[in-house]
């Protein structure tokens, strides 16, 4: 079987996808850094993210990163035909007291799938060896690695059409479809509150004209709760939750630099 | 004792058995004695910045859990958070 390994020297964006195109039956390999929605190569610039995640068609993907698993891979899996996305739903992590057993975990599924099992035996087998090695290292009293170990072992997945399945969130995979390429990204990004207060402002401005015009139509019953107090009420509440995501992000932003 | 009181007792044990021991998560990294004053910092309900937060809770989570499932965990994790024996 044929890999492809991202830890080359030229492992940037358009090396990556001339070689995967060249390549159509090779597996790609990548421990590196990641994220929700990309693979970083060289630079820490992304190699593969929802720009071009269409190149996973048909390649095995083993990948020994944080987070890709989440939505990566189940964009690769569900809409792009990628046959078996490994990755892990979390943060990775590994303790300095315990690196040889942490090796064995990471990299057991990879080498039991060039052994020829198939991806449902490697991730049930990897996660029996993960849960063993949780319990020796508590019993050796290295109790941060064990935890470590298990948080990895619950952040793993393989989607390989078996019996697990990529949990995406509807709304986003529906946004993520109808914004253009260059934003698809944002449908993963966006937080709940922003998109509630995106959904809250329409829908009040809507309430606040309909009670508006039927106030002039002087069809209004004065007893009645008018549409418009409510509308405004959603339009203020829409504001005061972009404001406060808005804030949120500076301080992020300042944070970081 | 509460069972993150436990955690908590048991994570200062093992920092201060291993002071120069690292927990790597993702691109970052924190010796043993941190994670244990962050888990303090938490439980006293201290701000923390968001990404540590989630991943401290996250951590302290796993542990309850372990705590509870896990007899081997539980036994080594009483074992670090009791006083020392004479």
């Amino acid at each position: 079987m044929p890999f492809l390994d991202l830890a080359d020297a030229d492992a940037v964006k358009g090396e990556v996808a001339e070689a995967l195109q060249k390549h159509p039956d090779a597996m790609l390999v990548h421990y590196d850094h990641g994220d929700t929605t990309e693979l970083l190569g060289d630079n820490a610039e992304p190699v593969i993210d929802l720009a071009n995640v269409n190149l996973l068609s048909g390649h095995e993907c083993y990948n020994m990163n944080c987070l890709s698993g989440k939505v990566l891979g189940a964009v690769a899996h569900n809409e792009h035909g990628c046959p078996a996305y490994w990755g892990y739903v979390e943060v990775v992590s590994f303790t300095t007291d315990a690196l040889e057993e942490f090796k064995t975990a990471l990299n057991y599924g990879f080498y039991k799938r060039f052994e020829g099992l198939s991806w449902e035996e490697c991730v049930s087998t990897t996660k029996k060896v993960m849960q063993q090695l949780a319990n020796q290292l508590a019993t050796e009293g290295k109790l941060i690695a064990s935890v470590a170990m298990t948080s990895n072992m619950n952040a793993l997945v393989c989607y390989n059409g078996g019996s697990e399945q990529p949990q995406v969130c509807p709304f986003r995979l529906l946004l993520h479809k109808m914004l253009p390429q260059k934003f698809k990204k944002y449908a993963w990004k966006l937080s709940r509150k922003a998109a509630l207060a995106m959904m809250l402002q329409p829908a009040g401005i809507g309430f606040a004209v309909h009670d508006f015009v039927v106030e002039c139509q002087h069809i209004s019953n004065p007893y009645r709760i008018h549409g418009f107090w409510w509308g405004m009420i959603m339009i203020i509440a829409g504001l005061f939750l972009w404001t406060w995501e808005i804030v949120n992000w500076l301080n992020l932003k300042r944070r970081i630099c | 004792m509460k069972t993150e009181d436990i955690i908590l007792f048991a994570i200062k044990t093992e920092a201060q058995q291993k002071p120069n021991k690292k927990l790597i998560i993702g691109q970052k990294s924190m010796t043993y004695k941190e994670l244990a004053s962050k888990i303090e910092a938490k439980l006293a309900k201290k701000k923390l910045p968001k990404n540590e937060r989630q991943f401290i809770e996250s951590f302290v989570q796993n542990s309850i859990i372990m705590y509870k499932t896990n007899p081997t965990f539980r036994t080594k994790m009483l074992e670090l958070a009791s006083p020392v024996k004479c």
